[in-house]
């Protein structure tokens, strides 16, 4: 019965027409092909992954006026991704707009520090946050983050999500875009893929990817300490990668360990006794006494740029469009901007009385193509540098932050990028 | 005298014989590829589309913001090539008919308005053959980048205002005859970016602003506005602007 209520739910029928009706409902519903019968089987769009960035651009879409359909292989819970992300403020500025509640759940970074040894070393590049913590953005966990974005994501009446659902095949046309599901058969205008770095959607579109494995790891856990962290982010790079501690909410830091992927693998297995001994070591005394509060869990390195962002009726957004190194936590910014980018497009389209799932896609293309390859090679390089800790790009990765570190301009000119401030935004990223 | 070069004997209502219908639609699937070869006019659409809307509801004291903010008004497009206006007049809530001279354009229109669902009235032929055929005068007469591509401007002209109900109103765009004009829009265009087929655009067959404004006024109509739109190369976006020295926009009305 949950399913024929949420059936009833999509369909719009309200709280007391159910219950009134519920033994004719049963009956009426009784088979698959009457449920089907009952739900709403066209959209504007078809969004596929109900992840961060799904769940993400659903919201983004139904802001522009567009009804959606949500789809997912999987229930959608809020899973056991350990990881958090740092938020750009234009990132922020998304879901407040959208009416996303993160009250609580959100850490403001009010300083960042890159350094080559212990805090204090002199070879650091230092950022100070505008005293709110405003311009360098929020640490949130991915877990809580998704569950208030799933929250507002029911409230909208012009979502609808089937999850968990079997899609047999999507089939893109000029008229339009058909899923067959173990449901029945949905339509729509447009196709939006949320389905993640191996994005299936992707593949079967033919588009093509450029990708470089690290041949690194990075190794992500929480951890309990002693001393506060005043909402100070460090990042300390170490002989092949970098240890990222980043505060979160309460006496709590994310850990954020890149390397070699080996000997992130031998940290992820080590005991815990050795585990704590070993960071310790690395922070160097830094937050004072800690504890693990968190599985620790192992992601591999990547950069993945899909040769293109858009097929016929077809857009991909987040990680099925684009994988970047998380030496800068950029990477879920990028999912957001494509939500903030792609919704424009959809509205343009609805204002102007053009096909949804033509018009929007132009824009699109334009500018996503352009930023998020900007930032991916310009991440890449930063990471190819620290990878290399010896030897003459090292000095010259000293000399860098050394030299960066005295210069204000670029040092706010980096922020921007990092904050998403750098070139015009869509219209979701900017004040209302 | 004939507009064009390449005049039909007469007007008609099109019909697309089912043989035809698979050549028809990989010509509307070239029309509707907003980065196949009709691009320029993809990426000026939203820009034209949203300008056209707020011009025709400010004219009518219609609400922009609508869900079909055009229902209940009879729209002409002149030269309506694949329907790229069209289209979307009707998902405004117009009751539109297009009128282009090129039968395979409005096959290609045709096949393609029946895809996606959406009616619209394709007709055949010329302005010319319109008004002789005494055709009912229309609300809204989109006059959008042909002028510049007739044989005789003005004649042209005073036929297009003669499907101008009285209280009707006419948006004119064309091409600028100066040398920016020359240089991006035909050398630029055609040449360099080869986004459109060399040819499209002829440097003699541009238009000035003074001559479109002499042409619709002796054609009844009352100008309301003239203005400039540039597109910015780099952001593919495209803006209303005071500069009508390449692609403007004039706006007609005919007293009631």
């Amino acid at each position: 019965m949950r399913s024929v209520n949420a059936g009833l739910r999509r369909a719009g029928i309200s709280e007391t027409l159910r219950d009134k009706y519920d033994p004719i409902c049963r009956l009426l519903l009784a088979s698959k092909a009457a449920y089907v019968g009952v739900m709403k089987t066209e959209f504007d769009i078809l969004i596929v992954g109900a992840g961060l960035a799904g769940l993400t651009t659903a919201l983004a879409c139904a802001d522009s006026g567009a009804t959606v359909a949500l789809l997912d292989r999987n229930a959608v819970d809020t899973g056991s991704d350990g990881r958090a992300s740092a938020l750009s403020t234009t990132s922020l500025r998304l879901f407040e707009n959208l009416g996303v509640d993160l009250k609580g759940l959100t850490q403001p970074i009010k300083d960042m520090l890159v350094t080559e040894g212990a805090p204090n070393s002199p070879w650091r590049l230092h950022f100070e946050g505008d005293g709110d913590g405003g311009d360098l953005g929020a640490l949130v966990e991915n877990a809580p983050l998704k569950a208030a974005l799933l929250k507002q994501v029911k409230l909208q009446k012009d979502v609808s999500i089937f999850a968990p659902i079997g899609i047999r095949d999507v089939t893109r046309s000029a008229k339009n875009v058909i899923a067959e599901t173990d449901q029945g058969s949905l339509t729509a205008k447009l196709l939006i893929a949320a389905d993640g770095r191996e994005s299936l959607l992707r593949r079967k579109a033919g588009i093509t990817t450029q990708r470089f494995d690290y041949d690194s790891a990075s190794l992500v856990t929480t951890i309990k300490h002693e001393l506060p962290h005043d909402g100070s982010a460090w990042q300390r790079l170490i002989p092949g990668g970098a240890l990222a501690v980043l505060p979160l909410t309460g006496q709590r830091s994310q850990i954020v360990w890149s390397g070699p992927t080996a000997g992130i693998q031998a940290a992820t297995a080590m005991d815990y006794d050795s585990f704590v001994a070993l960071l310790s070591e690395k922070m160097d005394g830094y937050l004072g006494d800690m504890s693990i509060a968190a599985q620790r869990q192992c992601y591999p390195l990547r950069l993945q740029m899909a040769d293109g962002f858009t097929a016929t009726r077809l857009a991909l957004v987040g990680d099925a469009a684009h994988v970047i190194h998380p030496l800068a936590g950029q990477g879920f910014n990028l999912g957001i901007r494509d939500a903030a980018a792609i919704a424009d497009g959809v509205k343009m389209a609805r204002d102007t009385g053009q096909d949804i799932g033509v018009a929007s896609l132009l824009e699109y293309d334009h500018w996503r193509n352009a930023d998020s390859r900007s930032l991916g090679v310009v991440t890449h390089l930063i990471s190819e540098t620290s990878r290399r800790n010896f030897g003459s790009i090292g000095h010259i990765r000293r000399l860098g932050l050394a030299l960066t570190n005295r210069s204000t301009a670029t040092k706010s000119a980096l922020v921007k990028r990092a904050s998403g401030e750098a070139r015009e935004l869509p219209t979701l990223m900017r004040q209302r | 005298m004939a507009h064009t070069d390449n005049q039909p004997e007469r007007l008609s209502r099109i019909s697309v014989d089912p043989a035809e219908m698979a050549s028809f639609s990989r010509m509307a699937a070239d029309w509707w590829d907003p980065t196949g070869p009709f691009k320029p006019l993809h990426i000026m659409n939203g820009a034209r589309l949203d300008y056209i809307k707020q011009t025709v509801c400010d004219h009518f004291g219609l609400d922009p913001n609508a869900e079909r903010p055009l229902t209940g008004l009879r729209v002409l497009d002149i030269g309506c090539g694949g329907g790229l206006l069209c289209e979307p007049m009707v998902r405004l809530g117009a009751k539109v008919t297009g009128v282009d001279a090129l039968e395979r354009n409005l096959k290609t229109a045709k096949t393609h308005a029946e895809q996606v669902g959406v009616e619209i009235d394709y007709r055949h032929g010329t302005i010319e053959q319109m008004v002789e055929a005494g055709e009912a005068p229309y609300d809204v007469v989109l006059n959008m980048e042909v002028i510049e591509h007739v044989a005789n401007p003005p004649e042209f002209m005073a036929d297009c205002g003669a499907m101008v109900r009285p209280g009707g109103i006419m948006l004119c765009s064309t091409i600028n005859r100066t040398l920016k004009a020359f240089a991006l829009a035909i050398v630029g265009a055609e040449y360099v970016l080869r986004w459109l087929p060399r040819g499209t655009h002829q440097y003699a067959k541009l238009v000035k602003p003074v001559e479109i404004t002499r042409w619709m006024s002796d054609a009844g109509l009352n100008i309301t506005e003239q203005i400039g739109m540039s597109l910015n190369p780099i952001t593919n976006v495209w803006t209303l602007s005071g500069d009508k020295s390449i692609n403007y926009v004039t706006v007609g009305t005919k007293s009631a």
